[in-house]
């Protein structure tokens, strides 16, 4: 027995020599744990075709997902929603190519909603973007490895990001069902009307909202988050995702506030002057970045104030994390891609299935 | 000695058979095509860039295009509008 245990820490040394892993030990794909996470993914067999990940093309099969599950450090029943977030990630509205490569710090955030998060633990409480649970570790590492091993994605040779963050080891979260209210489920908004999904977003890191007070206390707070010249979306247009914790969710509930509402406000208040932007030398030729109402309005008013998020649609709205006076914004890649994407979970996933 | 038999993770990428265009013998006179990528000072350079070109080689500067994103690859009208009236392409970058 302490032969096969130094025959597996030999094969975990194995891996990291050959740069098969993240820098973390991983955990040895033997069959037995292959076959496992085969089983929850069935009926999808093991030789179906996922896709290629960009930039170095690599063929994704069931099976590769399994595997890539396993090394990861996933239960079987995790494997199911790592299938449908690299599905989302394959998606041509969210430029895999470009979100690998890019020198931003962009990385792959995974919102998992509905009863799946309950079923499987995902985390979509207390500390929701920090440490301690399996299933958010693990699921999120897995996508990270896959675009790793599959799609080449490493430092140098296919990611350029200049600083990265770290949720480039892993990043997934759960979407605080009791938290949303009377807003319906991240996925749904994106076209997924299965109960199980999962979203994508090719964003930055988590930055911290502190606010006490009333909904447009705690909104105006964001709103100031969000309008900075340093973020992607002020320079390249695109999305942000706004995290409600679950106290500011109940705040703004209380006070009846839509997600229209949320988004509406947010777009009107996050604003940064145009000139601050023009004074680099920025040019304002393509209408991805610069549509024709903010080069007008820019020409008119020489201290005009323009909205971070062009529309108000370009801000996500979700809800995650426990109780205390905080939320998150995390600012997107920009018009280039990135863009939030929404699969259903297939198969469902089934903790309760007998293996 | 135990041993564990475990699975590869590498993953095969396709084959896309492909060959690289000819390379001009000489740059005088010929074509300059410019793709212009969108970031900021791409166009200065590519322009400087062009200009240097004329005047040392008598190279004519013919189409110049701006790729619709910085972040992917140009779309597939556009090299061929390139290919069509170009003998060498620039591509730039900014940042």
């Amino acid at each position: 027995m302490s032969d096969t245990f130094d025959a597996c820490l030999d094969a975990i040394e194995a891996f990291l020599a050959k740069e098969w892993s993240d820098g973390l030990p991983v955990v040895p794909p033997t069959e037995k744990r292959i076959a496992a996470a085969l089983e929850a993914l069935a009926p999808h067999l093991p030789d179906e075709v996922v896709g290629m990940v960009p930039p170095r093309g690599g063929r994704v099969t069931v099976r590769d997902v399994a595997v890539h599950a396993v090394l990861a450090g996933c239960r079987p029943e995790y494997a199911p929603v790592v299938l449908a977030a690299l599905r989302a990630v394959l998606r041509p509205r969210f430029n895999l190519l470009g979100v690998q490569a890019t020198t931003h710090g962009v990385a792959p955030l995974i919102v998992v909603g509905g009863p799946v998060v309950e079923q499987i633990g995902v985390n979509s409480g207390t500390n929701v973007f920090g440490e301690g649970f399996r299933a958010n570790a693990t699921i999120g590492r897995a996508l990270r490895l896959l675009l790793l091993n599959a799609g080449g994605g490493r430092p140098e040779a296919g990611d350029k990001a200049t600083i990265g963050h770290p949720g480039k080891y892993t990043f997934c979260i759960g979407e605080n069902a009791a938290a949303l209210g009377t807003w319906a489920p991240l996925h749904h908004t994106l076209g997924v009307e299965a109960a199980n999904g999962v979203t994508v977003f090719g964003c930055e890191a988590p930055h911290s909202v502190l606010a006490h007070g009333g909904a447009a206390d705690i909104l105006e707070a964001m709103a100031s988050a969000l309008a900075t010249l340093a973020g992607n979306p002020t320079w390249y247009a695109g999305q942000v995702l706004v995290v409600f914790g679950a106290e500011h969710a109940a705040a703004i509930h209380r006070e009846g506030w839509s997600r229209r509402d949320v988004q509406m406000f947010l777009h009107e208040r996050a604003r940064v002057p145009l000139a601050a932007l023009t004074r680099s030398g920025e040019r304002l030729d393509n209408p991805a970045r610069w549509p024709r109402w903010v080069t007008a309005a820019g020409a008119m008013d020489p201290g005009y104030r323009m909205p971070v998020m062009r529309e108000p649609d370009d801000v996500l709205v979700t809800t995650a994390g426990g109780q205390g006076a905080f939320s998150a914004v995390l600012p997107g890649w920009g018009y280039m891609g990135g863009f939030a994407v929404a699969e259903p979970i297939d198969p469902a996933p089934d903790a309760g299935k007998p293996r | 000695m135990g041993v564990v038999k475990v699975w590869d993770p590498t993953v095969r990428a396709a084959e896309i058979p492909h060959e690289l265009a000819a390379r001009p013998t000489s740059l005088r006179g010929i074509r300059v095509g410019l793709l212009d990528n969108g970031k900021t000072n791409s166009d200065r350079l590519l322009a400087d860039l062009a200009r240097w070109l004329a005047d040392t080689y008598g190279t004519t500067t013919g189409t110049v295009l701006v790729k619709p994103s910085i972040s992917s690859v140009a779309p597939p009208e556009q090299i061929a509008e390139l290919v069509r009236t170009s003998d060498v392409v620039i591509a730039g970058v900014g940042d």
